[in-house]
């Protein structure tokens, strides 16, 4: 059997964002970016360990975005991937999640894939969207929240173990499947400097965006971003009125749900 | 080769690797270390997981063989979390470089490859008790007895001497012949008669051991004598030819924290009602110290290029080394200036970068030394 | 033109039933704003039992009932091919709201891929514009940002948890039972081995907390830290620590928060009984929303601080963490 982990290179948790000129994204001016998404580092650290038990005779990465997308793909090759396709976009392309999850199914089309892999969610649009869309093109099964995953191999079912807010429950699922994971393995390998070197020799393909997505059935819905907003600067705590703690906490806990939302 | 500064993907791949480990493994330690004095064994362990020590070491003896410039950027990484740590992951590249330089093919394999299939260190024992920078007059005697040589003598200010295996040792087979009469020799640790001196609590760069080794009619084989007899100060000076720049770009890492820390500190902390990085007073002392920060980099990098093309670079190397650490030391200053008294504080990280860098100043060659090498090599010129 | 919103109901859970009743409320609402239309409700399911006679009262217009074998697990793909069956039942144009459980949130890509419309996640804020599509405002980098996005009919989003109002209970309204085509998705495609409980999960780490308590001096001692762990339970948050408290060993250095301790950036942080020095401000100022308790009405934590309260922590900490768990358990002020 063999596997294939989607990825997508976000900027770095820390980073100091600005509206772009064009009102609709970031600027990426001095963003820096991680190498791949947590999740998705997650995700892959889980594809190799279900290869290096058997379960998997190739593990390939796989990722649609800019060309500056190939460092990610390289580090995933540097953590223990085989190969890697980049499914070129322009940078001033933007790509919603389920226009990336079409271009992404005909990509994953092309390669074996008896278990598709992604994270959670990306760490910049945090959309969770492209699994269950993947597996909606790609015509087979997916499931998210993954919690726990063991393939046995030689496509014998796979058991997936799931969070839902009613309990966990245990799925025996056929491959091919598309599997979104809550959590993957912890703790990620870092890829070592050997390593780092060797995958510069583990092939990487690209192909433009535009050539794969034209063996997509008909065009998908494009929706990108109309308008890409931060909060306003701060200026100082708004203070709480009040005779009595009770007020104090009840007036916050107002502020906190209706205003903020965040409770 | 025209000249280009980008980077290759490779190069800032490296350059991610060892920025990652600063910050995951080194940073969140650094201060702790700097407080106790803690080896902190568990990172250099990783540092070596990784393949970041011995970067060195040629691919076929297990190492990364990696150009001196890529060298570089992985230490300015490592030590914009920590100078300290950074000297004792680069002590290995220092004691293991007389042998990949001087070894013949035999001593390579014997000595290095363990260093590369297992986690050791190792040091360079050139200085002695009398005398750093005057590296001829060194007292270490190595006395010829039959098939091995008999060393007695004391080096000092030894990086990792307390949990080196192995130790490159310089020693006179004859004090008459002053530099010709140097020697060096690959001493195991646990030779019969060596010793080590109580660990040395030093200013700064506290998370690196330092420490007195004594050779007490240590006797090592003549198969562990690298070159001929009197090849020794040679082999000292080259090995100290090709690592003096990464020490300058250790002490660009460290500067680079400290310019760091002092920008988000001028943008964050107001006075008069504005940040203090609108008042000129603090926005040309970070503009100075941009300009050092940069141009260190740069004497850097364009050391360890020539370095790599093959090319002399005795004064390219000295003025990196010499002129970065100075450049640390002021940057450093003024970064604890514009903390003002939080910058005296130990619980503010400023003032261990300035510890930190000064001995970037003195090892390797003190700054004074450099400075008469960077003259000598270029008077050359007229003469 | 009006259209007409469906709403997939997760019935599972206590979680899946609030965040249902909050799209129907947000679909309401939607309508409301621009001149009215219809709210249908979906159940989707096996066995459904009693849920219909119950959902029926939960503010929707129409409720729709997929009772089937097929349907006795949640998987996304006969959901959506049940959901799909169901949009093409009622007046366009449709916009699907889901609600944001896991149920929601992982059927909102498979049903816009199927749809051919537009779809997204995490939805904060709706709007209908008339020819085109739903708006939708959305977080990005953890609420750092957000994105405004133009979805084109049918468009499927799926909402942010509390980010919407709940429904309010109405009149009973129509059931009807809907039966599904002979030929859906091949295969048994996923087969149920075992179901076990939520296990109760422990504190989140630190650094990955959406919603992060941290004490200081204020706090006067560590025998008050029960206070501040009963607020951090009721949040759901993880427990930090100015450098103060934890340099009189009140607290680990695990829960070090700031310049020497972990830099976090959660949804909520709360500041109890700090002042707010530089090296703590660089490790928390990046989160969404702040809110500081202290008695220094001067203090630098007010200054980034979105909301405040002057007082002191050991008296304000009671009330608020029980009002806290009274507007979680949905039944807030």
């Amino acid at each position: 059997m063999e596997a294939v982990v989607c990825i997508k290179p976000v900027p770095e948790a820390d980073s100091r964002l600005r509206v772009a000129a064009s009102g609709v994204t970031y600027d990426p001016e001095g963003v820096r970016y991680t190498l791949n998404s947590t999740y998705d580092e997650a995700a892959l650290e889980e594809a190799l360990r279900l290869k290096e038990a058997g379960a998997f005779e190739k593990v390939r990465v796989v990722s649609v975005g800019p060309p500056r997308a190939e460092e990610g793909l390289r580090y995933a090759l540097a953590m223990g991937g085989d190969e890697g396709l980049l499914v070129e976009t322009r940078p001033d392309d933007l790509l919603d999640p389920g226009f990336t999850a079409a271009v992404l199914a005909e990509a994953v089309r092309s390669l074996p894939h008896d278990l598709v892999l992604v994270g959670r969610r990306a760490g910049d649009d945090e959309a969770g969207v492209v699994g269950s869309a993947l597996g909606e093109h790609l015509g087979i099964p997916s499931f998210a929240f993954v919690t726990g995953l063991t393939v046995s191999g030689g496509g014998s079912p796979l058991k997936v173990r799931r969070f839902t807010e009613a309990g966990e429950e245990l799925l025996s699922v056929p491959p091919p499947v598309v599997i979104s994971l809550l959590k993957g393995a912890q703790d990620p390998r870092t890829p070592t400097l050997p390593n780092i070197l060797k995958a510069r020799r583990k092939p990487l393909l690209r192909e433009p965006w535009t050539e794969v997505l034209s063996r997509h059935p008909g065009a998908p819905v494009r929706a990108p971003a109309m308008r890409f907003e931060l909060p306003p600067p701060r200026t100082g705590a708004h203070l709480v009125d009040y005779q009595s703690p009770a007020e104090a906490a009840e007036k916050l806990v107002k502020l906190l749900r209706e205003e903020a939302k965040v409770l | 080769m025209p000249i280009s500064f980008d980077l290759t993907p490779e190069q800032r791949e490296l350059q991610g690797l060892a920025s990652k480990f600063a910050r995951e493994e080194m940073a969140p330690r650094a201060a702790e270390c700097d407080r106790t004095g803690r080896f902190p064994e568990e990172v250099y362990r990783k540092a070596w997981e990784l393949g970041l020590m011995n970067l060195n070491v040629p691919v076929e003896y297990g190492g990364s063989g990696l150009p001196l410039l890529d060298q570089c950027l992985i230490t300015e990484e490592l030590a914009s979390a920590c100078g300290g740590m950074t000297t004792s992951i680069l002590a290995n590249c220092l004691a293991l470089q007389p042998i990949n330089l001087g070894g013949s093919p035999e001593q390579r394999e014997r000595f290095l490859k363990p260093f590369c299939a297992d986690y050791r260190l190792a040091s360079f024992a050139l200085t002695e008790p009398g005398g750093g920078s005057d590296a001829g007059a060194l007292k270490t005697r190595a006395v010829r007895e039959g098939d091995s040589y008999v060393l007695t003598g004391q080096k000092c200010f030894i990086t990792n001497a307390p949990q080196a295996s192995l130790y490159t040792v310089f020693a006179t087979v004859d004090p008459e012949k002053k530099h010709a009469g140097i020697t060096a020799f690959v001493v195991p640790r646990d030779t019969p008669g060596v010793s080590l001196g109580r660990e040395e609590d030093k200013l700064g760069q506290r998370a690196s051991s330092t420490a007195t080794v004594t050779f007490e009619r240590a006797k090592v084989p003549r198969e562990n004598r690298l070159g001929e007899e009197g090849e020794g100060f040679k082999l000292a000076m080259a090995t100290l030819d090709s690592t003096r720049t990464p020490i300058g770009a250790l002490a660009v890492g460290i500067a680079r924290a400290a310019l760091d820390h002092a920008s988000r500190y001028a943008l964050q902390r107001t006075s008069f009602g504005v940040p203090i990085a609108q008042h000129q007073a603090i926005a040309t002392k970070i503009g100075s110290m941009v300009q050092e920060l940069e141009a260190s980099r740069l004497l850097t990098w364009l050391s360890a290029w020539m370095v790599d093309q093959g090319k002399r670079a005795t004064l390219e190397s000295s003025v990196a080394k010499c002129f970065a650490s100075d450049a640390a030391m002021r940057i450093c200053d003024e970064a604890i200036q514009i903390f003002g008294g939080y910058g005296y504080m130990r619980d503010y990280p400023v003032e261990k970068l300035l510890r930190d860098a000064k001995l970037c100043q003195i090892y390797e060659g003190a700054n004074e030394i450099q400075r008469l090498v960077i003259s000598r090599e270029y008077l050359r010129r007229f003469s | 033109m009006s259209p007409t919103a469906l709403v997939v109901a997760d019935p599972r859970s206590p979680v899946g039933i609030r965040t249902t009743l909050e799209a129907l409320g947000a679909a309401r609402a939607l309508l409301d704003r621009s001149g009215g239309g219809k709210v249908a409700l979906a159940l989707l399911g096996h066995g459904l039992g009693d849920v219909p006679e119950a959902a029926k009262r939960w503010g929707a217009d129409q409720v729709l009932v997929l009772d089937d074998p097929r349907l006795a697990i949640f998987r996304s793909e006969t959901y959506a091919w049940g959901a799909e069956g169901l949009v093409k039942r009622l007046a366009p144009p449709v916009v699907v709201l889901l609600p944001g459980s896991t149920m929601g949130r992982e059927l909102v890509g498979r049903l816009s891929a199927r749809l051919g419309g537009g779809g997204t996640s995490e939805a904060l804020e709706l709007e209908l514009e008339e020819t085109r599509g739903l708006r939708v405002r959305r977080p990005l980098f953890g609420g750092k940002a957000s994105e405004t996005l133009s979805l084109p009919f049918p468009a499927v989003a799926s909402l942010r948890p509390n980010a919407f109002a709940p429904s309010e209970a109405s009149a009973a309204a129509p059931v009807e039972a809907v039966e599904l085509p002979k030929a859906g998705p091949a295969g048994p495609g996923a087969e149920l081995l075992e179901r076990s409980p939520v296990p109760v999960s422990d504190t989140p780490p630190l650094t990955q907390a959406p919603v992060v308590v941290s004490g200081g001096r204020g706090l006067r001692g560590p025998e008050n830290w029960p206070l501040l762990e009963d607020l951090a339970r009721a949040l759901g948050a993880g427990l930090g620590a100015s450098r103060a408290v934890v340099d009189a060993g009140w607290r680990p250095a695990a829960e070090q928060v700031g310049q020497t301790g972990a830099s976090v950036s959660p949804q909520l942080y709360v500041a109890v009984g700090i002042s707010g020095a530089i090296q703590h401000l660089v490790g928390m100022s990046s989160s969404r929303c702040i809110v500081a308790i202290n008695t220094d009405p001067s203090a630098p934590i007010f200054k980034v601080a979105d909301y405040g309260v002057v007082g002191d922590a050991l008296v304000l900490l009671p009330p608020l963490t029980e009002a806290i768990r009274r507007a979680r358990a949905g039944a807030g002020p």
